[in-house]
């Protein structure tokens, strides 16, 4: 990606390698939350790599080439044709109170 | 016929309640319970959460035991679900689910690590403390922005105007908090104005120590310990410009700001890898419309390195205005309603409301199996 320089890719990742915390060498510390920090490293190296959503990259796909990124007018358009074909079903809607009372 | 994907559903048949105090016995007695329904199969696992909190590293240790790779290395998709109060750790544990789902009476609240002492505390001891509680408050703020970065994405995206402007370019994100903060509590409101401001210094810090290091050969290949030294020249070089005016020393509050910023850069601007991933899925929903139309005219192998040149520095003011946020929820209690938490991308659902969510966008597509025209 053009917005990360070389530096910032050759930085050591911040999970696992913050050094500077404050514990010099070989000092033992009187109170730590080392297995809290432990891990919370573990968990973001977990996370390091996310997966991509494929279901949700579709959903992206189809707003940007149909609906000119309008995420609004894609979510009103297919919720309208879902309320035709429900009705047409003769299944109740979302709004449908009358089931509740 | 709407089609359900269970991916983003909750379900009871395979759910574990994680009620009260986050405790080591608490996980203890949800154990047998995760192996049971990890054993069954790998499909997703339902957490019902109403907790005031308690051990992060406890819930840390839950959230593992669900996730965790088995025999044949498959992972299990983790639902979260508020149904009443998820307060401090157990807030974190519902905005680390895969999907995560606010019940509308649930009741969100953040706030900074805290820990309780049963010892009598020394200076050393207390300064250890600190330190320690600052480590761990960073990292969930870390974690914190990770999960909730593309939750946001999706929210901007649905501010008409405000999302034309920042589309033109990375200045309009000042207005599209602003668009944000009309769904918000006047105090809640107040956090987002604050993380702004924070972008913003954490922004100008990033691009002197880029142009600092970018003067410098091979820094690519340089090792930590030279760039970290190299990294704080750039800042004491950056802060002394900025306070020339100023009767400032590093011998008086100058250390602090240096110390405060190298943690910044080193824990925030380093971790924009996911941003790379996050592009190439949500970026061109960050093109104005003639971009749009420019990236839909080429082919596939051209769309990464157009996003990259027309959509990445949206992406990347956009990351450090949330992980400003992120690291704002660590310092005070904020009180979140679930539509507030939705809006926070805390959560990707609301029960009940018209908020559209992901399962929503996802289902319908399955459920009208092609799909309509914009009219």
């Amino acid at each position: 990606m053009e917005i990360q320089s070389g530096w910032r890719e050759a930085f050591a990742p911040a999970a696992g390698s913050r050094i500077w915390g404050g514990r010099p060498h070989g000092q033992k510390a009187a109170i730590t939350r080392k297995g809290l920090i432990e891990l919370l490293d573990k968990s973001l190296e977990e996370g390091q790599v996310q997966r991509v959503d494929e279901s949700l990259a579709q959903v992206v796909r189809i707003i940007v080439e149909q609906y000119d990124g309008d995420v609004k007018a894609f979510v009103e358009s297919i919720r309208h044709k879902i309320e035709v074909n429900r009705k047409a079903d003769g299944a109740p809607g979302h709004g449908d109170e009358a089931a509740w009372s | 016929m709407p089609v359900h994907d269970n991916d983003y559903r909750e379900n009871f048949a395979r759910s574990l309640f994680l009620t009260g105090k986050i405790t080591q016995e608490a996980a203890y007695a949800l154990t047998p319970r995760i192996k049971e329904l990890r054993a069954a199969s790998g499909d997703p696992i339902t957490l019902y959460i109403d907790s005031p909190g308690g051990s992060s590293a406890v819930a840390e240790g839950i959230r593992f035991l669900i996730k965790a790779p088995d025999q044949d290395g498959r992972r299990c998709r983790l639902i979260t679900v508020a149904i009443g109060t998820a307060a401090s750790a157990a807030a974190d544990l519902l905005a680390l689910g895969d999907y995560a789902i606010a019940e509308p009476q649930a009741d969100i609240l953040y706030h900074g690590s805290r820990q309780a002492f049963e010892q009598v505390l020394t200076f050393e001891g207390v300064t250890s403390v600190a330190a320690n509680l600052q480590e761990a408050n960073e990292r969930l703020a870390l974690r914190l922005a990770r999960s909730s970065f593309r939750r946001i994405m999706w929210r901007v995206v649905q501010l008409k105007d405000a999302i034309e402007k920042f589309r033109a370019g990375p200045e309009g994100l000042e207005e599209l908090v602003e668009a944000l903060t009309a769904k918000f509590t006047p105090e809640n409101a107040m956090l987002l104005r604050e993380a702004i401001a924070k972008q913003k210094s954490l922004q100008e810090v990033q691009t002197a120590a880029d142009n600092y290091l970018k003067r410098r050969k091979n820094v690519a290949q340089w090792p930590n310990k030279q760039l970290e030294r190299e990294l704080v020249r750039a800042i004491v070089d950056y802060r002394s410009r900025l306070h020339k005016e100023d009767d400032w020393l590093l011998s008086r509050t100058g250390m602090r700001e240096v110390t405060s910023d190298f943690n910044l850069i080193h824990d925030y601007a380093s971790q924009t890898k996911d941003l790379d991933a996050l592009l190439e899925v949500y970026g061109s929903l960050f093109l104005t419309q003639a971009q749009s139309a420019e990236f839909k005219s080429k082919i596939e192998e051209e769309h990464k390195p157009y996003l990259e040149s027309h959509a990445a520095n949206k992406l990347e003011v956009l990351w450090y205005f949330v992980v400003s946020l992120c690291r704002l929820l660590q310092t005070k209690d904020y009180q979140l309603t679930p539509e507030e938490a939705y809006w926070l991308g805390v959560v990707d659902e609301v029960t009940g409301s018209s908020l559209q969510s992901d399962r929503e966008m996802i289902e319908m597509i399955r459920s009208t199996g092609s799909v309509t025209r914009k009219p």
